[in-house]
């Protein structure tokens, strides 16, 4: 298994550097200017004229008249010294920037998971023995619904109900742990995304075991339904639904990028949202590497798992 | 079985360790206690000032808005601007009606020449730290400021500050010293001018030239501002002022030194992005101050009128005519589209009534002096004279006009709607119908862009001197840059003579609006609005009031009121 993993994480390196390369091509030669997209903010208030000339300034300043290579040997260079460069829009340290939001993302990432997991594994197993009926169809159904509705409809739309009508909390915001309440509301809605993913995987895995030999001598032997779930169809109906949720956790650290908005949270999806909103190449550069790496590194957690949970499988 | 159900057991162990020692190991929230107390603590504090019989016990603000950015006054323009230049002063303070004002400046005298300014720096101004403001930092963190070290400042920019003698080397980083800035004495700083420019003053109270301790940029790093531990000259200071973890919070500055205390404590600001969120917290009495910049102030509009406070910005947004690209080239045909087009109905519709009042007939706006209504010679609708003036032109009529493409430089949809109104309306009145209009940058025509000739523009009056704006649209006029080619030496003259005026001389008023009938009068604009940025109040809020510059003027008398 150590030479397993050396060598994926070898046939990684290459990856990681096309990723990288790739991404700062798209950024440095697409047609849009991260310092004219910074100085929309100042519409208005700054003459067309006198943005110009600050516009040539800024970019100046940024090197962003220097030409690609020029760019590109200068952004390796500081590479290599774990320097992520200084965000245009934001003039802040990049590096900073994801040190400080990535934890809170991993745990809001890992804390939406466990609730899917939480939640979608019992209604997905309910929905197998109860195929077919009216229970069925809600819990598929209701599941797929919400995860229809976007995140930024959905979460105004219970802030409503919660707040307003209900009058039960006020608006979470901001970031004080993990364990604090104002976290409830926009881990469930986190869990919502992947939940019919995890509903319709437990439900088809359990309906094939269902059928399995195994779970019809259980049966047979006049053992407690609950029993045979827990112990015969769960145990192995769940492989494939466990390697889902590595993929599904690696989505939510860096992918709630709306719920960081909404609520106002100093979050990994936040910075993504700002880099790519801003074209801010420094900012989208890193995102992108960090998002490389947890896929990447999901992937091989993923891999070395699989054996533990299906000891049929074996890592050559 | 026991032996089985290991990997089930470790895998949900870890996963519950993980989520413990990320908790534990993450940036918790908003300390209790004060980061900046210790380097306050130093010196005396000021004594308090009595509340108002109606204030409430908490005197704190809850302030959303749009977005915060890092806080630097020198590349402030977005919305730390309320308060910036009451934590790090300027030397002069606008009031609402665009009048410089004495802040950490009691006044000036200017020689008879016009060129040379001598500021007097209050005798009692001090840092937090307890020091001396003199004319020296105010020296050296201008030169640092309009120096090429400093990342997205603005402050070189300034027309007025360009004047300043020897600063050109500084800007372009070839010199270190400006040697139109001389520190008198501690408390006397002159400035030299190479040519008289009377707004010298009003740009001083630009919060963009504010003051900064300059040892605290050098040695602070990039986040100097976000901790507390930067040195304040005004009645707050930073409690903290963090973009990367979203808190933002000013507080009283203990070593005020000014002759009124504010009754604020503290201003909390608060961050959201999403509008419909910042609304709901409106509604739930969560928020006391917000600045919206969407329609989703319009249901407030007609429940709660009084709830909203002007910000007297002079800002205009339009559509500018390629006068070097036909048909754009003749008058007669930028006249006949203008006339064509019902611009009220226009602007009702594509803002959905939330601009109706604010439809650019001229440059200047209401708020700024020298507004004169109807300025725009021969402007409204007036669908026969735009036929007779389109078939007057060159082209004769609609049949023999280029395509005329249009780019909405931006994706509102409120520019998106009037493009298509203006090209319903001229399609029925005058028969045009080869428009295309793409919506976004002028990167969205791809090897057409250079073709294009109807652009969406803004312009606002940084410096609120109604006749340096109209210099800048003149200058915006012969500019091949711009893509406006009209050559007008007459009015050129006019302006050189406007330029001798100040705003407090009688004749002023008439120039300005000389010149800007005259530039109205080449017809290279589709107009759009003025545009109406505003700030909601809850009711508790007592003495709120902005100026131009989008500062909280009267912060030092605004307080809280009981609920």
């Amino acid at each position: 298994m150590f030479f397993y993993t050396l060598k994926r994480l070898a046939i990684a390196v290459p990856t990681f550097i096309a990723v990288l390369l790739i991404t700062f091509t798209l950024t440095v030669i697409s047609p849009f200017d991260p310092v004219a997209m910074m100085m929309t903010q100042f519409e208005g208030t700054l003459d067309t004229l006198a943005k110009e000339e600050v516009i040539e300034r800024i970019r100046d300043q940024y090197g962003l008249n220097d030409s690609y290579w020029v760019q590109f040997s200068r952004w390796i260079g500081r590479l290599s010294q774990g320097d992520l460069g200084i965000s245009i829009n934001g003039q802040r340290n990049v590096l900073r920037m994801i040190v400080k939001t990535f934890p809170i993302s991993f745990q809001l990432g890992l804390a939406g998971a466990v609730v899917t997991t939480i939640l979608g594994i019992p209604l997905g197993c309910i929905a197998a023995l109860k195929q077919n009926t009216w229970l069925d169809y809600t819990i598929v159904g209701g599941t797929l619904g919400f995860r229809t509705v976007p995140v930024f409809v959905l979460a105004p739309l219970l802030l409503v109900l919660f707040v307003l009508v209900l009058d039960i909390m006020r608006v979470p915001r901001g970031w004080d742990g993990l364990f604090q309440s104002k976290v409830l509301l926009p881990v469930f809605i986190l869990a919502l995304g992947p939940l019919p993913v995890v509903v319709r995987q437990t439900r088809a895995a359990v309906l094939e075991v269902f059928s399995m030999d195994y779970v019809r001598t259980a049966k047979m032997k006049g053992l407690h339904m609950w029993r045979i779930i827990l112990r015969h169809i769960l145990r192995n109906a769940l492989i494939p639904v466990v390697t889902t949720l590595g993929f599904i956790a690696e989505g939510l650290i860096v992918g709630s990028i709306f719920l960081d908005s909404i609520f106002a949270i100093p979050g990994f999806g936040g910075v993504a949202e700002a880099g790519f909103r801003g074209f801010d190449y420094p900012v989208i550069m890193g995102v992108t590497m960090v998002s490389a790496i947890m896929i990447i590194l999901t992937n091989l957690i993923v891999d070395l798992v699989y054996p533990f949970l299906d000891p049929r499988i074996k890592i050559e | 079985m026991k032996g089985r159900l290991q990997p089930y057991l470790l895998a949900s162990l870890l996963l519950v360790l993980v989520l413990i020692v990320t908790a534990c190991a993450a940036p918790a929230g908003p300390a209790a206690s004060d980061s900046g107390a210790a380097m306050a603590d130093d010196g005396e504090e000021m004594a308090g000032r009595p509340l108002p019989d109606d204030a409430a016990e908490e005197q704190v603000i809850r302030y959303v808005t749009r977005n915060f950015s890092r806080m630097n006054p020198a590349s402030e323009g977005g919305f730390g601007r309320p308060f910036v230049s009451h934590i790090w002063m300027t030397l002069f303070l606008r009031d609402y009606e665009h009048h410089p004002q004495p802040w950490l400046a009691t006044g000036y005298d200017v020689s008879d020449d016009g060129l040379t300014y001598t500021i007097h720096i209050h005798p009692d101004a001090i840092w937090s730290d307890g020091s001396a403001v003199t004319a020296q930092d105010v020296k050296v963190y201008w030169e640092y400021a309009v120096s090429p070290e400093c990342i997205g400042c603005r402050m070189f920019n300034y027309s007025a500050i360009k004047l300043i003698e020897g600063i050109q080397p500084v800007v372009d980083g070839e010199a270190d010293e400006i040697s139109g800035l001389v520190a008198v004495d501690d408390k006397t700083l002159e400035i030299t001018l190479v040519a008289p420019k009377p707004i010298i003053i009003d740009t001083l109270a630009n919060y963009n030239t504010a003051i900064v301790k300059l040892d605290d940029i050098l040695e602070g790093g990039e986040m100097w501002a976000a901790d507390g531990t930067a040195r304040v000259n005004g009645p707050f200071k930073v409690k903290v002022w963090d973009p990367d973890t979203q808190e933002y919070e000013v507080e009283q500055n203990p070593m005020w030194w000014g002759d009124r205390k504010p009754y604020i404590e503290r201003i909390i600001g608060q961050a959201s992005a999403d509008e419909n969120v910042s609304f709901i917290m409106w509604q739930n009495d969560e928020v006391d101050i917000a600045h919206w910049l969407t329609n989703i102030r319009e249901p407030l509009r007609a429940d709660n009128p009084e709830s909203f406070t002007l910000i007297p910005y002079a800002t205009n947004f339009f559509y500018t005519l390629n006068t070097s690209l036909p048909p754009f080239d003749d008058i007669n045909v930028r006249r006949a589209l203008v006339h064509a087009v019902d611009w009220d109905l226009a602007i009702e519709a594509a803002w959905e009534g939330a601009r109706s009042d604010r439809v650019m007939k001229t440059h200047l706006t209401p708020e700024i002096q020298c507004y004169k209504a109807d300025n725009w010679p021969d402007f409204g609708y007036n669908p026969e004279l735009a036929k007779e003036e389109l078939a007057a032109s060159k082209y004769g009529g609609p049949e023999d006009l280029p395509k005329i493409r249009i780019t909405t430089n931006g994706q509102s949809p409120n520019y998106i709607r009037t493009a298509e109104i203006m090209m319903e309306m001229w399609k029925n009145n005058l028969g045009i119908t080869n428009v295309e209009m793409r919506p976004g940058r002028i990167d969205a025509w791809g090897q057409e862009g250079e073709e294009v000739q109807v652009l969406r523009r803004s312009s606002g009056a940084v410096i609120p001197d109604s006749g340096e704006w109209m210099n800048g649209f003149y200058q915006r006029l012969g500019d091949p840059a711009r893509q406006i080619n009209i050559v007008d030496e007459d009015l050129g003259a006019l302006v050189d003579e406007m330029a001798l005026y100040s705003s407090a001389d009688p004749e002023y008023c008439d120039f300005v609006q000389e010149v800007e009938s005259r530039i109205l009068g080449h017809y290279y604009l589709l107009p759009m609005i003025w545009d109406l940025y505003e700030y909601n109040t809850k009711p508790w809020i007592v003495g709120f009031d902005t100026n131009v510059d989008n500062n909280w003027t009267s912060l030092l008398d605004m307080y809280v009121a009981k609920r």
